[in-house]
Parts: C-alpha cells; sequence; structure tokens
C-alpha cells in the first residue's frame, strides 16, 4: 500500500516518456526514409549527368568516325593502311547493297587478323546485320544473338542514334561476339554500299574510361571527405567496367540508385554507392537530437517527481510524528488521570461516611470531577487506540462475557451524565448468556456510541439501547431520537475526522468516535452498521457470538 | 664449280654489304639470307634476316624527350613491401628526369586516381612528394589504369617525344575487362599512336598472358620481378632503354619476290598480304639490333640461276634528325648443287637468329601442351627444343644458341605443379625477350630453383642428357 503512490509517480514519469519516444523514432523513421529519396534523387540526377557524358562521348567518337568511314575506298591496301594509321580502327567490313563482302574479300590474299576477322564475323556476315541495319529493316529481324534475351533489339540501338546525328545512313551498330559487347559504326554510301568500322574492343573502352571521371583523393589536399560515394559501370552480365569514387562498398551491395546507358552501350548501366553510415550519419543527427529531448524531459519529470515525493513523505513523516506524539501524551495523561479517579473514588467513599447533611453538597461536586475525568478517560482511550489501529498494533483478548452485563456496566457509568441531561434511558436486553467478546473493545465501541447520543442527541432525551442474540450473531443497538444523520453524511460518518457539523457552537467532538468504533468492530469479526429509522440515528453493531475460543 | 660458287658468295656479299651501308646518325639495315646459295632443283625454305641497328647517339646531344606515364598498382596485395620499392624506384626514375620530359603518375586499386596529371616535369619535387604519399588498399583495376595513363599520355602526345606506359602490378585485374585480348587489344590501338606499354609483373600473382599481351601488342618491354627489391633496378633499366631511343614508328615492309612464299615471321606481329609483309617496330635503341626473321619458301631453281628474294624498304622516325628517314635493301640468293658450296655460304648470323626465333616457337608450344595439362609433351618437346639448339650451338659456335640450349633443359625440369607458376611466368618472359630482342629482363640462369629439378627423374631414358 505504501508503494502505490510510487507506483504513479513511476507511471507519472514512464507514460510521458514512452509516448515521446515512439513518437520520435517514428519521426526519424520518417526522416531517413525522406533523406534517402533525396539522397537517391540527388545520385540519380549525377547518374544521369555521367549518362550525358557517356552519350556525347559516344556522340563525338561517331562523327569521328564518319570521316574515317569516308575515307574507305575499295582497294584493300588503302583499306589496311586506313586501319593501320587510325588506333581505333580494328577491321573495316565493306558490303554491297545485298550483303555480300567486298572487303575483306576471301579470294584475295588476306592477312591473318583479316582471315580472323572473317571467321569471327561470318554469322553477322550470314545474317546480313549491318544491311538490315542501315535500310531500317531490323525491326522484323528476330536474331539468335549471344546477348540475354532482355536487350532491347539490336535495331533499335542503332536507329535511335541516327536519328539523333541527323541522318538515317549511318549509325552504331552493337554485337555481341566473345567476351561482350563489339560496336560496329556502319554508314551506308549513296551507291548502296555499307561500310562497317569494327571498333577495338580494348580501345572503345578505354576511352570511355577516360571519358569518366576518376577517383580524386581530396586528404592530399588535407580535407577530409565526408561525403563520399562509389559509381560504376557495369556490363550486361553485372560485371564491373569501371568504377571511381573513395567509397568502397562491401561486396555484393546493391547500388542506392541506378540508371541504363544510353546508346550505344544500353545493356549497361551505372551504379551509384554509397555508404550506410552516409544515410545513417545524416539521421543520426536527427536521433540524437530526439535522444536528448527525451533526456530533457525525462530529467525534468524525473526531478519534478523527487521534489515531489520528497514533500510528501515529509508530510507523511510529520504527520506519523505528530500521531505518536499525540499516542505519547495520551499515554503520560492515563497516569495522572488514573490518580485522580482513585482518589476521586476513595473520596466519594469517605463522603458517604460523612453525615449525610454536610457531604450532600460535596458528593455533587465530586460526582462532576469523576464523571469529567472518565470522559477524559475515554477521550485518551480512544486517541490511544486510534493510534494503534494506524500502527496496526491492535490486539483482542476476548473472553467469555454477557453483553448485557457489559451494557449495564457502561449505562451505570453514563447514568450520572444521562439523569443530568434529563435523558430517558430504554434497555431491552436479551443476551444474557456469555459469549467471546474482548471487554474493553465492545466496552470502547459502546462508549463511543452512548457518548455521540450524550453529545449529539441529548434534544430527543431517549437513549435505547437493545441487544439480542440469533445463532452465531450478537447485536447490540443503539437509538436515539436526535436530530439524524443527513442521507448525504451516512457514509462520510465512518471516516476518521468526519463531523456532520464543524460548527464550533456545536458540540465537541473529535471526529474519529465512529471510526474507531466500526474499526473495532471489525476487527472483532463484526461490523457497525446505521440502521434506517424514522428519527433520530440508530447504530447496530454486530458481533460473532462464540461460545467459546475455537481456535487458539 | 666450287670457283663459281665462290664468285656467286662473293656477289652476294657484295649486294647486301652495299645495301647495309649506313651514316653516322642513320639506322643501319641489313637484309640477308641465312643461305645465300640454296641447293637447286628443290622447294626449300630458309630465312630472311631484317636487321635494323640503332646508331649511337652521340654524347655531346641532348638526349630524347621523353612522354612516360608511370601506372602503379596500389591494391591491397602491394601492402608492405612491394609499394615501398615501387614508390621509391617511381621517384629515383622520376628524378633521373628533365623538364623537358613530361610525366603522368596513375595509381589505381579498385579505382583509379590520376595522382600526377601529364605535366612537364618543373617541379620534382612535388611529383615525388605525391607518389611518397601513396597508400595500398582495394582490388586490382589495370584496365582502368591504363587506360587513364594512356589519357594523360595523349595530352601531349608528340612525334619528338618517346611515349611510354611503364605498368606495375603484382595481382590479376579483377575490376574491369581482363582478358589478355582485351588488353592486347587496347595495347594495339596504342601502338598505332605511338605509345607502348612496359608491363611488369610483380611477384607470382600477376597473370602473364595479360601482361605479356599488352606489351607485345603495344611493342613494349615486358619484366618478370619476382622480388620487390629489384624493382628500382628494372626501374632503371626500362628508363635506360627509354631515354636511348633513336628512331621510332619503324615501318618495315618486305616485298616477297613473286614465286617466293612468304611463310612466316616470328613472333612479331607482322601482317603479311599476298607478296607483302609488313611490320612496324616501334623503337630502336642505341646501338642496338632489332631484327625480323622471316621464313620463306623457295621454289626449286636451276643451278647458277639467281633469285631475287625480296626488297626490303623501312620508313622510320630519325629521333635525332627529327626526320623521316627512309631505308632500301635486298636479298637475292644463288643455286649450286654442290652441298659443300651450299653449306660453306651459310651466314651464320641469321641461321643463328633464325634458329632461336624457330626454337623459340616450339618453346611456346611447349608452353601450350603444359597448359593443357600434359607435362610429358611438354617436357619432350622441350628436351627436343634443347637438341635442335645443341646441334645448331655447336655447328655455329653460338653462344646464345647454347644459352638458349640450356634454358629450354632447365625448363624441361620445372613443370611441375609446384614450380609451374613461377616457371610459366619465367617462360613466357624469356619468350618475350627472344621474339622482341628485349635488351633486359632475361632471368639470369642461376635464378630458377634447380633443387627440385635435379630430383625429378626424367622420364625419357632414350633422349640423351643435353650437356649442362
Amino acid at each position: 500500500m505504501r508503494n502505490k503512490p510510487l507506483i504513479l509517480l513511476m507511471l507519472i514519469v514512464g507514460l510521458p516518456l514512452g509516448g515521446l519516444t515512439w513518437l520520435g523514432v517514428r519521426v526519424a523513421r520518417d526522416d531517413e526514409a525522406a533523406l534517402k529519396q533525396r539522397f537517391e534523387e540527388v545520385f540519380a540526377t549525377q547518374l544521369y549527368d555521367i549518362d550525358g557524358a557517356v552519350s556525347r562521348h559516344f556522340e563525338s567518337n561517331s562523327i569521328e568516325l564518319r570521316d574515317t568511314a569516308r575515307q574507305v575506298k575499295s582497294a584493300p591496301d588503302s583499306i589496311r593502311a586506313l586501319i593501320r594509321r587510325t588506333p581505333q580502327l580494328r577491321q573495316v567490313l565493306v558490303l554491297d547493297n545485298v550483303g555480300s563482302v567486298l572487303h575483306p574479300d576471301s579470294n584475295s590474299d588476306l592477312n591473318l587478323a583479316e582471315r580472323e576477322f572473317l571467321h569471327e564475323a561470318q554469322e553477322l556476315i550470314r545474317d546480313r546485320d549491318l544491311i538490315h541495319v542501315s535500310t531500317g529493316q531490323s525491326d522484323s529481324v528476330q536474331k539468335k544473338q549471344q546477348a540475354e534475351a532482355a536487350l532491347p533489339t539490336r535495331g533499335e540501338e542503332s536507329e535511335s542514334l541516327s536519328a539523333a546525328s541527323g541522318s538515317s545512313d549511318e549509325g552504331w551498330h552493337v554485337w555481341y561476339w566473345g567476351r561482350g559487347v563489339h560496336l560496329i559504326f556502319w554508314q551506308r554510301r549513296d551507291d548502296g554500299k555499307v561500310v562497317g568500322l569494327f571498333i577495338e574492343r580494348g580501345r572503345w573502352m578505354a576511352d570511355l574510361i577516360a571519358a569518366l571521371p576518376e577517383t580524386v583523393n581530396r586528404q592530399h589536399d588535407g580535407v577530409s571527405v565526408a561525403t563520399t560515394a562509389r559509381f560504376r559501370l557495369v556490363d550486361s552480365m553485372g560485371q564491373s567496367v569501371y568504377e571511381w569514387g573513395e567509397y568502397e562498398p562491401p561486396e555484393e551491395s546493391t547500388p542506392l540508385t541506378e540508371t541504363a546507358v544510353s546508346t550505344p552501350l544500353t545493356s549497361w548501366r551505372l551504379q551509384a554507392f554509397v555508404p550506410d553510415s552516409l544515410l545513417a550519419g545524416a539521421s543520426s543527427g536527427t536521433a540524437f537530437q530526439l535522444a536528448s529531448g527525451i533526456g530533457a524531459v525525462a530529467c525534468a519529470l524525473i526531478v519534478l517527481v523527487t521534489v515531489f515525493w520528497r514533500e510528501y513523505s515529509r508530510e507523511v513523516r510529520q504527520a506519523s510524528q505528530r500521531v505518536s506524539f499525540v499516542n505519547q501524551v495520551s499515554h503520560e495523561l492515563k497516569t495522572p488521570l488514573t490518580n485522580i479517579r482513585m482518589y476521586a473514588d476513595l473520596l466519594a467513599v469517605d463522603l458517604e461516611n460523612l453525615e449525610e447533611s454536610t457531604g450532600g453538597k460535596f458528593a455533587d461536586r465530586l460526582r462532576v470531577i469523576v464523571s469529567e475525568s472518565q470522559r477524559l478517560s475515554r477521550l485518551i482511550s480512544n486517541v490511544l487506540t486510534f493510534g494503534r489501529q494506524q500502527r496496526d498494533a491492535l490486539i483482542l483478548n476476548p473472553r467469555p462475557a454477557s453483553a448485557d452485563e457489559l451494557v449495564r456496566r457502561v449505562i451505570e457509568q453514563f447514568a450520572p451524565t444521562l439523569s443530568r441531561l434529563g435523558f430517558q434511558t430504554e434497555l431491552k436486553l436479551d443476551a444474557g448468556q456469555p459469549v467471546m467478546l474482548d471487554q474493553d473493545a465492545v466496552e470502547q465501541i459502546l462508549v463511543n456510541l452512548i457518548s455521540n447520543v450524550e453529545k449529539y442527541a441529548a434534544d430527543g432525551k431517549l437513549l435505547k439501547i437493545e441487544t439480542c442474540r440469533d445463532n452465531s450473531k450478537l447485536r447490540i443497538i443503539v437509538t436515539d431520537a436526535g436530530p439524524g444523520i443527513p442521507a448525504a453524511m451516512q457514509r462520510a460518518v465512518f471516516e476518521p475526522f468526519v463531523r456532520v457539523s464543524s460548527r464550533l457552537e456545536d458540540a465537541a467532538g473529535t471526529g474519529i468516535g465512529l471510526s474507531i468504533a466500526r474499526e473495532l468492530a471489525r476487527f472483532h469479526g463484526g461490523d457497525l452498521t446505521m440502521m434506517d429509522c424514522a428519527s433520530g440515528a440508530s447504530f447496530c453493531v454486530e458481533l460473532p457470538a462464540l461460545e467459546e475460543v475455537r481456535d487458539a | 664449280m666450287s670457283r663459281t660458287g665462290r664468285i656467286l658468295a662473293a656477289t652476294v656479299a657484295l649486294s647486301v654489304s652495299l645495301s647495309a651501308i649506313t651514316h653516322a646518325s642513320q639506322v643501319s639495315l641489313s637484309v640477308a639470307m641465312s643461305n645465300p646459295v640454296l641447293k637447286s632443283d628443290q622447294k626449300q625454305t630458309a630465312f630472311l634476316k631484317v636487321g635494323l641497328e640503332g646508331f649511337r647517339m652521340p654524347v655531346t646531344t641532348e638526349r630524347v624527350a621523353v612522354n612516360v606515364a608511370l601506372v602503379l598498382d596500389k591494391s591491397g596485395s602491394m601492402n608492405g613491401r612491394k609499394i615501398e620499392e615501387a614508390k621509391q624506384a617511381a621517384i629515383q626514375a622520376v628524378r633521373r628526369l628533365n623538364a623537358n620530359d613530361i610525366v603522368s603518375v596513375v595509381v589505381y586499386d579498385s579505382t583509379v586516381e590520376v595522382l600526377v596529371p601529364a605535366t612537364k616535369l618543373t617541379d620534382k619535387d612535388a611529383v615525388c612528394k605525391k607518389i611518397a604519399q601513396v597508400q595500398p588498399g582495394g582490388r586490382t583495376a589495370l584496365f582502368a589504369g591504363v587506360s587513364k595513363a594512356a589519357a594523360e599520355l595523349r595530352k601531349f602526345i608528340d612525334r619528338e617525344r618517346v611515349n611510354r606506359i611503364i605498368l606495375l602490378s603484382d595481382g590479376l585485374a579483377n575490376i574491369g575487362p581482363s582478358a589478355p585480348s582485351e588488353l592486347g587489344s587496347m595495347g594495339a590501338s596504342l601502338k598505332k599512336e605511338n605509345i607502348s606499354v612496359t608491363a611488369m609483373g610483380l611477384g607470382l600473382d600477376y597473370n602473364e598472358d595479360l601482361m605479356v599481351d599488352l606489351a607485345s601488342s603495344s611493342g613494349g618491354n615486358h619484366v618478370f620481378i619476382e622480388d620487390a627489391t629489384q624493382i628500382a633496378g628494372f626501374f632503371a633499366k626500362e628508363f635506360n632503354t627509354v631515354l636511348s631511343v633513336v628512331a621510332q614508328e619503324v615501318a618495315v615492309t618486305i616485298d616477297v619476290a613473286a614465286g617466293v612464299r612468304p611463310v612466316r615471321v616470328f613472333g612479331n606481329q607482322a601482317e603479311i598480304a599476298g607478296q607483302k609483309v609488313l611490320a612496324t617496330l616501334t623503337q630502336l635503341y642505341s646501338g642496338q639490333e632489332k631484327f625480323l626473321v622471316l621464313e620463306v619458301e623457295v621454289p626449286a631453281s636451276p643451278e647458277g640461276k639467281a633469285r631475287d628474294i625480296a626488297k626490303v624498304s623501312v620508313a622510320y622516325d630519325n629521333m635525332l634528325t627529327r626526320s623521316t628517314d627512309q631505308l632500301a635493301g635486298k636479298a637475292s640468293v644463288n643455286f649450286s648443287s654442290s652441298d659443300e658450296i651450299v653449306a660453306s655460304s651459310v651466314n651464320t648470323e641469321v641461321l643463328e637468329a633464325g634458329v632461336l626465333l624457330f626454337a623459340n616457337e616450339r618453346n611456346k608450344a611447349a608452353t601450350i601442351l603444359r597448359d593443357k595439362g600434359d607435362i610429358n609433351a611438354a617436357r619432350q618437346l622441350l628436351i627436343q627444343n634443347a637438341d635442335y639448339l645443341k646441334k645448331y650451338a655447336a655447328d655455329l659456335g653460338s653462344v646464345q644458341l647454347d644459352a638458349a640450349c640450356n634454358l629450354n633443359t632447365l625448363q624441361s625440369k620445372n613443370l611441375d605443379d609446384v614450380q609451374w607458376t613461377r616457371s610459366r611466368k619465367a617462360m613466357r618472359l624469356e619468350q618475350y625477350v627472344i621474339e622482341t630482342q628485349q635488351s633486359y629482363g632475361a632471368l639470369p640462369e642461376s635464378t630458377p630453383s634447380q633443387t627440385q629439378a635435379s630430383q625429378t627423374p626424367q622420364k625419357q631414358p632414350a633422349a640423351p642428357q643435353p650437356r649442362r
């Protein structure tokens, strides 16, 4: 029970913190996704620019090759000389308008390279690829190729570039042979002849690489580089052809974004890799802010709760100190009061032995002293009981006793006061049989009830006490004819320190009488309840009526 | 009969010597047949040697300016001694050059960094400082490294400079194009721009076929550097050759006479179309001879007949006079029925070259056999080759052939799996050195590990053990 406030306080701290964290994490995650998207866009733009550089490279190369193609004459020696002086030129294929090979002519004296080339390109020549491409018939031609099925048809590639260069009589043709893509620049002459320039595969790749950026190591300039990436050009098999950028992505990592290369290398792709730490690093800012925000709120809450808790516990402590002080004082009061009562009683006996005439006046005054000291004694015992109850230190000591006798004894105790106030006492006692009772406790209950009647229902001039016993229950009902208790207060009167009226001119009281009475009754295994009645108030004490102690 | 033979031989010798008249600042051309007198009335093959000897660069003249790109592998495998030695070697090489030279430095791992863009070497310290800062790490983007270096060279490409890419790599190209054919294709293209690539393989993990193809197609040198401490030495030798270039873009045209069939040109990537043989030598070095050997098939001819074999014309860029020079020469043969005359007419120099290159072709065939896993056949071929070389070495009294004989013998003992990684590199290197008359790079004979070889019993008891 004492932990209840503590748990409450922890909840006060925990719930908002939890909510805040959850919210924060969501915000951070959204941030990360947004950031990743932004990065993707940035890098997609970069890849687009790179691809632009690639296509510009091939465009300017095709302009160069257009001139080269025009220089192709029919004499084999002149073609050979052209090949010898043109670095990127590997071989030249000249076809007539139906696709027959004019050069290299296998019927003439060919050199080794030309013979090898004819062997290599025999399929290309047989299928009249270049003729189809150059006359724009390629769409209808479905070719078996060593290339992937996913690749666009070769004709489309050639045509799109032809369109770009403003004429349809020249363009790139992509040929898959051996280790991969081979590039052919074709040109159709007015007489229908088609010249195919076969580019050195090693050369156009090297030139392409040279046209792409290299890794710039900015660390040499003393600049630490926070934003690094890796760009990669991959061929149709997904193999890296060239890459640049300082970031070294782990193997098998997936690119942040990628894009296809434009003509003629449409089966190749450009990829961008970015370290996870870059994405995480940017969002770790928000994560940090979030964590610190949550931390600050947590600190504030904890401080607040600690202050609150300390105040609270100090008050609790002070209250219990006050109670124990009152208890001690009350205890201290008991002994002198007992002495006062004892000597008052002895004085009363002494006065009885005096002559009637002189003693009468003294005896009356002495009776007031005795009754007031009894009242004080009751008050003290109530306070002590309350203190014990607060410390959970109540102990019962049941013994066989008659309830009726107890009632009589208490009434006797109150008799002088009651008669002085003009009370009419009605007793209807029907529980003479002794049962197990803690006499002190039951007496205290009765005393509290009767003193309430005396205090608050003096106007009614009636005190009615009934006792009865049915089977296992003993009932003692105390009824008065006073003003009664308003319905709204009927439950509250049993709470400690609650009084029906707090006005000073009303009867004095501590407000703990009924509370103690009920607690004692409950502690005794019974209860104290209020009964409905037409006028006044009626309290019923219900106690278990055990003949003797069953269990020790 | 013997008298006429002698006269004939004399005329042939005269014609040869006439064609070989040289000038102090001219490349000297020699065109000669292995047998100026051939046996009559039979179809036979003979060797035609076209020798080109670079003139000695006068000491007083300024040496030729160079346009060099250093391409250094800085992949993770270079870590440690290798990269440090490579950096030192590069720095030493740069220190030898002067402000007329153009230098670029390209380093690569997974990516390429143009460490020093092509520039006139006016600030050596800055270049050296940049080289010294190189840190290794990453994979091997060899193709891209050479591509970028070529682009750097092209910025200052000039007929008056020697253009050279010097590549040092210790690993397999694992990023970008990596097939020998792809590197060869690039090399062939670079050669047309007069750029040659010297491919230096470091350690035992590089791909020697790739390196040889790149060097051979571009007309550069090839080196096998077994130990990192040798890097500086090889760099120095490479620069020695680069700085001693006297002629460039040497175009050799051999017009073979009608009736005579050109069979093949050994090694050198010549193109034979009909009766015309074309070959380009990238560079000639001061005082050094490079040669082509063309095998020709000569039809049966009657005794006493003189027959033209070929006319040779050469055009080249003279680095001293800065002009394009032309040379011409021709070769012819006579026929005799006398074995004695035929034998006595032998041009030992030409025959030596022919035999050397012929054996070299067989050595290559042995490598291919070994690649197929046929160790025995490869060994057999090498031993046969050694015997062939031994015979001619004795006949011609040739030290060179004797050395080649020993080399073949040694190689025949190093074909087992344990040694193969190393001996294959050595074999490819030796083949390349012989084929291109590379002036340096041949392995000292003592280097190969022979302990293993001597323990391996030879499985050909019938074949006589060549003398060691």
